[in-house]
Formats: structure tokens, C-alpha cells, sequence
């Protein structure tokens, strides 16, 4: 069957890109995971960036997937095609390129390489899944990558980005790049490490203390080394030794000469001595990780010639450097070059996902793990964003109970892509009883997204989040060509104002939704509340952001304004009590609280209210909710545009008292819910890289919380909510990986948790 | 330069004749691999067989020769009505994941059944 070949393929008027993945088995320990199905990606640039296509491939028993037709084209075109496995435990050797003319059909071959840790990620639970101790790790520490960058970019693609940046680095010869520590096992590292320098010091840390980091990991082929280096790193790394800033170290010094034998003999003199060896008061990263190898390649000659000298001191290959004198780039090099002695293994990244106040997480004990109970209700947005990038456009932003009903946010508000300026927005509200969306949704939302639900004195409120009024698409859409794209856009620019002029507000009155499109230039709408008998109304105009309040239950507007700048946003409102009765704050970004004087203004206030968050810049209050006269919050940290990613959970008494409530484990919390007096908190974790820990947190004092239950999943819920004692979750995904999943409702029965 | 105008009705006739000799080939394919199988069925019901194959192209997309092919092997292998069968449950994940091509997912398939059939030690199965 295989010397059969497609008409398509021998045509002279067109080109064919056909590919074959291969796995070679044996390249694995025994009982690894195959390959299975593997994404290849067809891209204009090699770091995948310009990705036309994704494909994908199946590999058989042998490791070897068929020969398949990925592409097809008339013109002369020139590509880079990778693969990966979706189980991230093989990947492509690097990417292939090819160049397409028509009447010539071409094949690539894919290898792929087998990793022990899925897709490169580690951090200290499955670091000793892949490292071993006395293993070597280069760490690029760059300044082009931000923390931010770091965080965002998930996975594969995070390894990739920072690979590229290191090899720029070694290539540009410049040492401060780099850092070196040595695994000790059990996800610690044993490393002079700076920082802060009035206490850097030599001493062990969490491997998650380098969190969104790459390491390249070389091993020496001697274990026995290995492992007595391993062992003279823990005696001496005690903290004793301060940390060495290398700025004046001669690293044009760095062969192994008399002098190198000489402190050599030292280190192995000193191998056993606590804190390290006496005449060093302090070292620095790469002299730390030579010295402790040399300690321990010398102390095994010393045990057979107890009275050597300097210069009877043999060096392994690799090692054969003056310790104070070597630079990281040095030592990397070296390792490179002894390539006998020394094993190149992987290159890693240390997982960023966590709590900004995780290390002052408290323990707590597992809850009930129900993945097995977890019942799937159905994709209901997957009806208007059933693939593609629109994938995102399902994540469901929020869920509310009302009346029996679940009701789902959707839609997508961000100007760039995914999915940009999705909308107008499907309104589902799934039927509790039956646990069954409706044939067609209730309500078709004219705006981007449906962000948040707020349920008022008066019924359920939908803050319009980004008027779709003239249902605008700024997109190309399938089989537009860029000019006639042009044309329309241009046409529809004069529809812009209508847009802009007035902000939505929808709100359920009996069984019908009335949308209001009147809040003065309230391009967004992110937030509703009842105070003092008034609707107010949280917003982003062109002047920055405001606050609109209306006295006849939105049908009319006034605005105030809270912070006037451009791209400024008020986001979120919450109430707090203080000796003159309950007040009213509005919560914009850039981290900034202000308080409503009962009038006619929003004062900004001095008060610090993202504890253990240095930079608040694209920072605000996300899902606030009230719980025993506290505000309950998330800090949300800007993504693209609108939505967010958690970076910690608060809570405040007053807003000059906000305290950090980082969750058991350090789960990033992602939604609240109040209910029979108990706080329930979303949070989410990643035990491996593909597969995402859902957890609900359960408090009644702020003080401690309990695990209620957790589950796995492909993806994050993104949002959940509680009625009659059953659970329902939004599974949802970032801009930068986005999940078929996205949009699925699932349900946690009652029964489950008992 | 002049171009060839092909008629509607031409193209149809050339669909049909093309569609009979592929129907041939395959016959003249099942009997050649299946031979026990095909000694115990009647020449129409080898030829319904092909049939149902065509039919199952745009159900299951797939379209070239090559793939017809297989997914005769499959029936052969698997039994006639293998895609609907709960014993083959197996067989739908592969089968329906149009993130894949038709040859990597029949091709895949055959391999499978093949081993499935050998380490049960049967023959072709029945229809």
C-alpha cells in the first residue's frame, strides 16, 4: 500500500510537504511513554513564531508514524516544520526547514528525542524525575527575558524563547549571564547565589527558588564523583560563606596552572569541613560548584596518598580549571568540551506557577480527590467559537447561580488576538435540575464579553464589558483578502463613536433582559454595585478611569472620575465598614485603592494593598467579595488588555490591613464564592505540565482553610460556583495556550464530596 | 491558447467509470489478502463489501485509493460492521480524530487489528 502515491504529490503545478515522525524506543528507559500523538507545527520562523499550521501525527508501535500530507501550496514557500509530542515526553531534535516549489513533493523526517520531564518543566516535586545528584546546572540569567515574559509563557514555548536567549548569550562570551549551582536531590540545590547581598550567602535552596529560570544540566559519568560532590556541597554549603560578587575576578586566569593545583589540594584538604574551607570567607556561583567537584576529586587521591603535593593533583577532565578564577561561561564551555567525562542531559525550565506570598502558605491536609465523580454538563460557547483561536472565546470568565440556573460568561474583549474583540456573546444558563443547557441561549449579549454576573437588590446585572453594539470584527475573516479587510474596516471606523459613546449594562428583569447602552463614553463596563440606594457602575473611557452612577436603576448617568489617565481602568468595587458606616471603594489598575465620599468623588487612598507584590503596574482587585466584614481578593495581573492572571489572594478589614492568604500549597486562586457562611476559594496547581490540580478551599475564619476537594484536568477552571450543595466549574485557558477544553461545564455532585 | 471545456455529464461519466474500476481493483485486493474469508462469500457480497467502503468515505474522510484500501482491511480483519460493533470500541477513538490524516489513522489501525487478530490467533475474522 505505502508505493502508492497521491495524484496531488506528482502534480507539476503544485508542491506537497509530507512528513513522517520518528521515536526510536530504545532511547527511552523501559516502561517510558511512547510517543503517541504528536503536534506538528509549520511555521515561517524557527522558534515557531509565524505558525501557519498545526498538524498532527500518530506513531505506531515502532515508534514511526506514517508518511502523511500536511500541505500543500502553489507558490515557492519556504518553512520550518518541528514536532512534539502532546505527552511532552518526546520532542523534535530541532527545527527542519524546507524549501517548496511546485512539481516538487517533499518529505521531512522528524526525530524526536525522548524527556524524562514532560515538555522540560520541573520544580522541586518531580525535579528527581530527570535530575540526579551532583548534576551540574548552567542557568541562564538574563535580563531580556522579564519576569512577566517568564510567567506568561508557558511550557515549550517558555524553553524555546529562553534556549534562543542563551545561546545569544554564549555566544556573546558575556559571564554574566550565567549562574551555576549543584542538585543535591529531593529538589534542593546547593549554590553561592546573590541577590540581595547583605545576605547572599553559599547555602541550599528550593529549586523553586528559581522559578521561570532555564538550566542546562550537564552530569558527570563519573557517579561516584558525582555523588561525594554532592555530598561536599551540603557540608559546605551551611551558609557560613558569604557570596563573592565576581565583579574584579580575573577570569582571563582561568587555566589550571600551579596555583589552581595548589587551592585544589585545599579543597580536598578541607572536603569534610563544616561551612567550608577556612581561608574562604566567600565564593562565587561557578567557584563554588569547581571547588566542591575538586574537593571531592582530590580528598579520594588524598585517601590513597595521604602526603601529595600540588602538583602531584590530578584533575578530571572538565574540572581542569582554576576555581577563583573561572568564570560561569568558563566552566559551561569546559563541560562542553569534555564531553567523555561529562553528559550533556536536557535543558529545563523551574515551573513560575505559584502564589506571590507561597512560601508563607500553610500546610493542609488533601482534600477528597472526586476526578472520578466529576460529571462533564456539556461546551455550550462552543456552538459560536467552535475552534481555532476562537477557542479562547469560550473561557468561561464567570458562573452564577440564579434562579436554578448556572449562568455562563463568555466572549473575549482583547484587542489582540486569540480571538480578538470577540462577541456579541451567547448567554447559556444550564437548567441545575436537569444539569441540560437549552437548545438556544437566553440572551445574545451585545458585547464582547460577559465578564462577571452581579446579583442586586433588583435581580441579575451583567456589566457590559465591551459594547458590541455595531458588532464590529476587526479580523480578517476566511476568504477576505487583505484590501477588501481594508475597505471594511474603514467603512465600519465610522461606527467607532457608537461604541465608544455609551457603555451597556444588561440586567434580567422577570424573564426578559433589557440592555441599557447609556453610561456616557463608558467604552468598558467592568463592574456593578448597589451603595446607598444608588447603581454604580465601574468604567474606562478615553479620559481613564470613572465610576457612573445612576439613581434610577441605570436608565440615567452621572460619571466621577477616579484615575485620569489614558488606558487607566476601574475595575472592581467592594464595601467596608468603618466607624461611619459602610463605604464604598473602587479598585482600578496600577494597584490603586480610592474611596467614595458619599458625594460626588472618589479620593485615592496611600495604602498598601498587595502585600508581598512589588510591581503593581498592571495590577487590581480581582473578584472581590465580602466575607465577614472583610473584603476577599485576588490581585489580578493584566495578561493582554482585559483579562488577568492571579498572582495572590488578600483579604482586608480595612483597606490600610490587607494581609496575604496564600492558599495551602501555594495554589493560585482563581475564583470566590460565599455561601452558608463559608468562603470557598478556586485555586489551581500544576503537578505536571499537561495536567492542572484543581482544587476548592473551604475557610469560615480567614485563619485556616480546609481542602473540600480536588480533581484533575487538562486545563484550569477558570470559575465556579455553587448551588444546592453540587459544584460547577468553567474550565478555561491563557492567550498563550489555549486548550480544546476551554468552555467546558463540569459538575462536582453533592454526593461526591460526602 | 485553447482551453478544454468539461461538461457536467462528461465528468459524471468519467466519476462513474473511474469508481468501477476502483471497485474492481478492490475486489481483485480483498481476494488476493482475504482469500479464506472471500472462498465462503459470494462475489455480489465482496462487492457489497467495497460498497459499504465507499460509503464510509465521507463518514469517516478519507478518500485515496490507499485508504479505501485499508479500510477494507479493517472490515476483513475487524468484521463488516467494525465501526458501529461495542466489542471494537477501540477502534473509534483513532478512527474519528480528524486531528489526523486518513492514511496515519487507517494505516494505524490495520497495524493494530493485524496485531489484535495475530496475538488472538485467528485467521481473518468472519463478516
Amino acid at each position: 500500500m505505502s508505493d502508492l502515491s497521491s495524484v496531488v504529490e506528482d502534480c507539476p503545478l503544485k508542491w506537497s510537504l509530507s512528513a513522517q515522525v520518528k521515536a526510536d524506543p530504545e532511547k527511552c528507559p523501559a516502561g517510558s511513554p511512547g510517543p503517541g500523538k504528536v503536534r506538528i507545527s509549520i511555521a515561517d520562523r524557527e522558534d515557531e513564531s509565524g505558525t501557519i499550521v498545526l498538524r498532527h501525527a500518530l506513531a505506531g508501535k515502532s515508534g514511526e508514524s506514517p508518511v502523511e500530507c500536511l500541505l500543500t501550496g502553489h507558490e515557492a514557500m519556504s518553512y520550518y516544520v518541528s514536532a512534539q509530542a502532546e505527552n511532552g515526553h518526546w520532542v523534535g531534535k530541532k527545527a527542519v526547514q524546507v524549501s517548496l516549489a511546485p512539481g516538487h513533493p517533499q518529505t521531512v523526517s522528524l526525530e524526536l528525542d525522548f524527556r524524562a520531564i514532560p515538555h522540560g518543566i520541573i520544580d522541586s516535586s518531580n525535579a528527581d524525575l530527570l535530575l540526579e545528584r551532583g548534576d551540574v546546572l548552567i542557568k541562564f540569567a538574563a535580563q531580556d527575558s522579564t519576569f512577566t515574559e517568564k510567567v506568561i509563557m508557558a511550557g515549550e514555548k517558555a524553553v524555546k524563547k529562553l534556549s534562543g536567549l542563551f545561546h545569544e548569550g554564549i555566544k556573546k562570551g558575556d559571564p554574566t549571564c550565567f549562574h551555576v549551582a549543584i542538585y543535591l536531590g529531593e529538589g534542593r540545590t546547593a549554590e553561592a547565589h546573590g541577590g540581595d547581598l547583605s545576605t547572599a550567602r553559599v547555602g541550599a535552596r528550593e529549586i523553586d527558588a528559581h522559578a521561570g529560570f532555564l538550566f542546562r544540566v550537564y552530569r558527570s559519568q563519573d557517579r561516584a564523583l558525582a555523588e561525594a560532590a554532592a555530598k561536599v556541597a551540603e557540608t559546605w554549603a551551611t551558609g557560613r560563606m558569604k557570596y563573592l560578587v565576581p565583579a574584579l575576578v580575573p577570569f582571563h586566569l582561568a587555566s589550571f596552572g600551579p596555583q589552581a593545583h595548589g587551592e585544589a589540594l585545599v579543597f580536598g584538604q578541607e572536603s569534610g569541613r563544616k561551612g567550608g574551607p577556612l581561608r574562604f570567607e566567600a565564593m562565587f556561583c561557578s567557584q563554588f560548584v569547581i571547588a566542591v567537584y575538586q574537593a571531592a576529586a582530590v580528598a579520594k587521591q588524598l585517601r590513597q596518598e595521604p602526603g601529595m603535593i600540588s602538583t602531584d593533583v590530578q584533575m578530571p577532565a572538565g574540572l581542569d580549571l582554576h576555581a577563583s578564577n573561572s568564570s560561569p561561561l568558563a566552566f559551561h564551555a569546559r563541560l562542553e568540551g569534555a564531553s567523555a567525562s561529562w553528559r550533556y542531559v536536557d535543558e529545563v525550565l523551574v515551573r513560575p506557577q505559584q502564589d506571590a506570598n507561597a512560601q508563607t502558605a500553610p500546610r493542609a491536609r488533601p482534600g477528597k480527590d472526586v476526578t472520578e465523580q466529576v460529571q462533564a454538563l456539556g461546551n455550550p460557547t462552543q456552538k459560536r467559537w467552535p475552534s481555532g483561536e476562537w477557542i479562547y472565546a469560550r473561557n468561561p470568565w464567570s458562573l452564577e447561580a440564579f434562579e436554578g440556573k448556572i449562568y455562563v460568561g463568555s466572549g473575549n474583549s482583547n484587542n489582540p488576538a486569540p480571538a480578538a474583540n470577540a462577541g456579541p456573546v451567547d448567554l447559556w444558563a444550564l437548567d441545575a435540575a436537569t444539569g441540560t443547557f437549552p437548545e438556544k441561549p437566553e440572551y445574545e449579549v451585545p458585547d464582547e464579553q460577559v465578564d462577571v454576573f452581579r446579583i442586586l437588590s433588583d435581580g441579575l446585572w451583567i456589566p457590559g464589558h465591551d459594547s458590541k453594539v455595531t458588532a464590529r470584527n476587526d479580523s480578517r475573516v476566511k476568504g477576505e483578502s487583505k484590501y477588501e479587510q481594508f475597505k471594511r474596516l474603514l467603512k465600519t471606523a465610522v461606527t467607532f463613536p457608537a461604541d465608544w459613546a455609551a457603555g451597556n449594562v444588561h440586567h434580567k428583569i422577570g424573564s426578559q433582559w433589557m440592555t441599557m447602552n447609556n453610561i456616557p463614553n463608558g467604552i468598558h463596563v467592568y463592574d456593578v454595585i448597589d451603595f446607598g440606594g444608588a447603581l454604580f457602575a465601574a468604567i474606562a473611557t478615553v479620559m481613564g478611569g470613572m465610576v457612573a452612577r445612576s439613581n434610577d436603576r441605570g436608565h440615567t448617568w452621572e460619571v466621577m472620575l477616579t484615575k485620569p489617565f489614558p488606558y487607566s481602568r476601574t475595575r472592581t468595587f467592594f464595601v467596608l465598614d468603618d466607624d461611619t458606616g459602610p463605604r464604598l471603594y473602587a479598585a482600578t489598575n496600577g494597584g490603586r485603592i480610592y474611596r467614595f465620599d458619599g458625594r460626588s468623588d472618589f479620593a485615592e487612598m496611600t495604602v498598601r494593598f498587595f502585600p508581598g507584590i512589588a510591581d503593581l503596574k498592571d495590577v487590581f482587585v480581582a473578584r472581590p467579595a465580602e466575607y465577614r466584614k472583610q473584603v476577599v481578593y485576588i490581585a489580578g495581573q493584566k495578561i493582554i488588555d482585559h483579562d488577568w492572571r492571579p498572582l495572590g489572594f488578600f483579604a482586608a478589614a480595612r483597606p490600610d490591613s490587607a494581609r496575604a492568604l496564600p492558599l495551602p500549597g501555594g495554589a493560585l486562586a482563581r475564583d470566590l464564592v460565599v455561601h452558608d457562611n463559608v468562603l470557598y476559594v478556586l485555586a489551581s496547581t500544576q503537578p505536571t505540565s499537561r495536567s492542572t490540580r484543581v482544587h476548592v478551599f473551604g475557610t469560615r475564619d480567614l485563619q485556616s482553610f480546609a481542602e473540600v476537594c480536588f480533581f484533575d484536568a487538562e486545563t484550569f477552571a477558570r470559575s465556579f460556583e455553587t448551588l444546592n450543595g453540587d459544584f460547577y466549574f468553567g474550565l478555561g485557558c491563557d492567550p498563550d495556550l489555549l486548550q480544546p477544553q476551554t468552555g467546558r461545564i463540569l459538575k462536582v455532585p453533592a454526593s461526591a464530596l460526602s | 491558447m485553447k482551453l478544454w471545456t468539461i461538461r457536467k455529464e462528461q465528468l459524471a461519466a468519467l466519476q462513474v467509470a473511474v469508481e468501477r474500476q476502483l471497485c474492481d481493483r478492490a475486489v481483485a485486493y480483498v481476494r488476493r489478502q482475504y482469500p479464506q474469508v472471500c472462498a465462503a462469500l459470494e462475489e455480489r457480497s465482496i462487492r457489497a463489501s467495497v460498497e459499504t467502503a465507499l460509503q464510509k468515505r465521507g463518514t469517516y474522510r478519507f478518500d485515496s485509493e490507499e485508504t479505501l484500501l485499508a479500510y477494507l482491511d479493517l472490515m476483513y480483519l475487524l468484521g463488516f460492521d467494525f465501526d458501529r460493533d461495542p466489542e471494537k470500541e477501540w477502534v473509534r477513538g483513532t478512527l474519528t480524530d480528524f486531528d489526523l490524516g486518513p492514511r496515519t489513522r487507517l494505516l494505524l489501525l490495520v497495524e493494530e487489528a493485524r496485531g489484535r487478530t495475530r496475538r488472538a490467533g485467528q485467521g481473518a475474522t468472519g463478516t
